[in-house]
């Protein structure tokens, strides 16, 4: 050999020294397999016939079988050991190539769609719930008439079906009632006519059955359910509902969709790494973790970040300029939370883009192969 | 238990007949070197040997089993007990040469601080232990194969395969290479390289308990190719 002496491989020096070998003249690999074949535990060690490789070795039991929930619950806290150990270790699959910028800036703006979604049907439940099943009677005409009349149109009321809580407004309330209509500096008449409110439930009762009878009993009596600007309130609130909404669905379905697009180009472009590793001993499992996995991860988080932030930017004007500057669409209470939303469909999408981008390069590979 | 057994095995690429009833037993403990002409087909036998092809013909016998086609599950678990060396290795760009070293002990579920210690202390064993931080890009063609080299044998295969791995290698290097082949093969290793490269095989031929086969016509045979 062409070596020098203290150069010379550990098994051409064995043959020379004969039993006086030591473990510190063979090469590392060589100590190191009998090393680790000594102390490796069963889940570490190289696989061999009788040891199953990892991913085969975290399938689940087999149905009913004993012990499935703990081998379960074994197998998730291999898992978490396994992430735990792995954490500072570079990823097997390189930078996921701006699936996390196209994540944060799609989500902060499905964010903000999301906001003026919830905002539209806030807005179209509080219009809905404050006009939407209100009623009032009003008795007009000489006074003595105009109380007769509205008091017989209580009784016909009473006895409606489709009127609840029926209330006679005190003179202080008619006269605020009546105020916006008589403009600013005209004084409302000290006894306004008889006014009453109710409540309609059922669908209220049938409008034309009650004018015949109010006009057969008390002629002077006015009963008002609101259709006429109802409706057109109605449909205004369906509009903000269905405009808010549709604004959310559409940003959330280009971000996802955006999301799954460049996840599924960054793993085909990963194709090379993806057949080296396969080489190396693989399993389809550790090549999903690797890409769809790490696809799903980054999109979660960078979505998150962006929904942080669209969060951020409908909090802080109320929050450094006083109450007055609250950005219409901000959410109250519960619904910040649905800022959050984008994150995991997003994630989603990403891990479906990637998954079915490696699924189409291992199926190409395998027709290669053949 | 032979680690490799190939009986009448047949491979064509490009319409041109590579392999034509090639027989070939490979046992744990030998190490073998097959020698032949550029395009007598070396590389192909191996990659069938390393399931990264399925033959169109014949037997292929993976430690005492059918070996099973390129994409069925279970040829992974299989592949854990190979590793390759091939003639154009490839790495992953975005880790280091350590990482890339340890990559199979990765796949195999051990643990970081275990895989660092093993890729380094090979790593120096190779004479690549002051390049154990650098990305492979910056790696010249030797020293991509010394890493290949080690990254086949770190997890301590059974069957190990290189194709050409003198090439683009200084004398001690290519020695050096043998060296630990040869010592993997006396700790119960079965070893075939693949080579065209005349000092290689002089130097498994007097140096080392090598068995040379020579392929020619898409058969094996004893000897050394002309």
């Amino acid at each position: 050999m062409t070596a020098p002496a203290q150069d010379a491989p550990p098994a051409k020096r064995r043959r020379r020294r004969g039993a006086d070998e030591t473990a510190e003249e063979t090469p590392p690999k060589a100590r190191r397999a009998r090393r680790s074949k000594a102390k490796a535990a069963p889940e570490d060690s190289v696989p061999d016939a009788a040891s199953p490789a990892p991913e085969e070795a975290e399938a689940p039991a087999a149905p009913g079988g004993p012990g499935r929930l703990s081998r379960g619950g074994a197998a998730f806290a291999r898992g978490l050991r396994r992430a735990w150990v792995e954490r500072r270790t570079p990823p097997l699959a390189p930078r996921s190539g701006g699936l996390g910028t196209a994540g944060l800036l799609c989500a902060l703006v499905a964010a903000l769609a999301l906001a003026a979604g919830v905002a539209g049907e806030r807005l179209a439940r509080a219009w809905t719930a404050e006009f939407g099943d209100a009623a009032t009677l009003v008795a007009l005409g000489p006074p003595e008439a105009a109380a007769r009349d509205f008091q017989t149109a209580l009784e016909v009321l009473e006895t409606t079906p489709g009127v609840a809580d029926l209330r006679v407004l005190e003179a202080p309330e008619r006269r605020a009632l009546l105020a916006p209509w008589l403009g600013p500096g005209q004084a409302a008449p000290a006894e306004p006519p008889p006014m009453a409110d109710m409540r309609l439930v059922d669908g209220g009762p049938d409008p034309e059955m009650l004018a015949l009878r109010l006009a057969e009993e008390a002629p002077g009596a006015v009963f008002d359910d609101h259709s006429g600007w109802r409706g057109p309130l109605r449909s205004a609130a369906d509009d903000a509902r269905r405009i808010g909404w549709g604004a959310a669905a559409l940003t959330g379905v280009l971000g996802a969709a955006l999301c799954a697009r460049i996840a599924a180009g960054w793993t085909a472009r990963g194709r090379p790494a993806q057949r080296l590793l396969r080489r190396m001993g693989a399993g389809r499992a550790q090549l999903r973790r690797a890409w769809a996995g790490r696809a799903a991860w980054r999109a979660f988080w960078a979505s998150g970040v962006g929904a942080g932030l669209a969060a951020a930017a409908l909090a802080a004007p109320p929050l450094v300029w006083g109450s007055a500057a609250r950005v219409p669409i901000a959410p109250a209470g519960w619904d910040w939370l649905a800022l959050a939303a984008p994150a995991p469909i997003f994630a989603l999408a990403a891990w479906a883009g990637a998954r079915l981008a490696l699924r189409a390069a291992l199926r190409g590979d395998a027709e290669a192969d053949r | 238990m032979a680690a490799l057994e190939i009986g009448g095995i047949r491979m064509a690429r490009g319409g041109r007949a590579v392999l034509d009833g090639a027989d070939w037993t490979l046992a744990p403990g030998e190490l073998h070197v097959i020698t032949g002409a550029t395009g007598a087909g070396k590389s192909t036998l191996l990659a069938l040997a390393a399931l990264s092809l399925a033959p169109q013909g014949g037997e292929l016998r993976l430690f005492g089993a059918p070996a099973p086609a390129p994409d069925a599950p279970e040829a992974a678990a299989l592949r854990r007990r190979i590793g390759v060396a091939e003639q154009r290795p490839g790495f992953l760009d975005h880790l280091t040469l350590e990482e890339n070293v340890a990559l199979p002990l990765r796949l195999a579920g051990r643990d970081p601080a275990d895989r660092s210690t093993q890729a380094r202390e090979l790593l120096d064993w190779l004479g690549l232990a002051d390049r154990a931080g650098d990305p492979p890009a910056a790696l010249s063609e030797g020293e991509r194969r010394r890493a290949a080299l080690a990254r086949a044998v770190i997890a301590g295969p059974e069957l190990i395969l290189a194709d050409e791995p003198s090439q683009a290698q200084d004398r001690a290097g290519v020695a050096r290479a043998l060296e630990m082949l040869a010592a993997l093969a006396e700790h119960g290793a079965a070893v075939a390289l693949a080579t065209r490269d005349t000092e290689l095989v002089r130097l498994a031929r007097h140096h080392v308990e090598a068995r040379l086969w020579r392929l020619e016509e898409g058969r094996l045979s004893p000897g050394v190719a002309a």
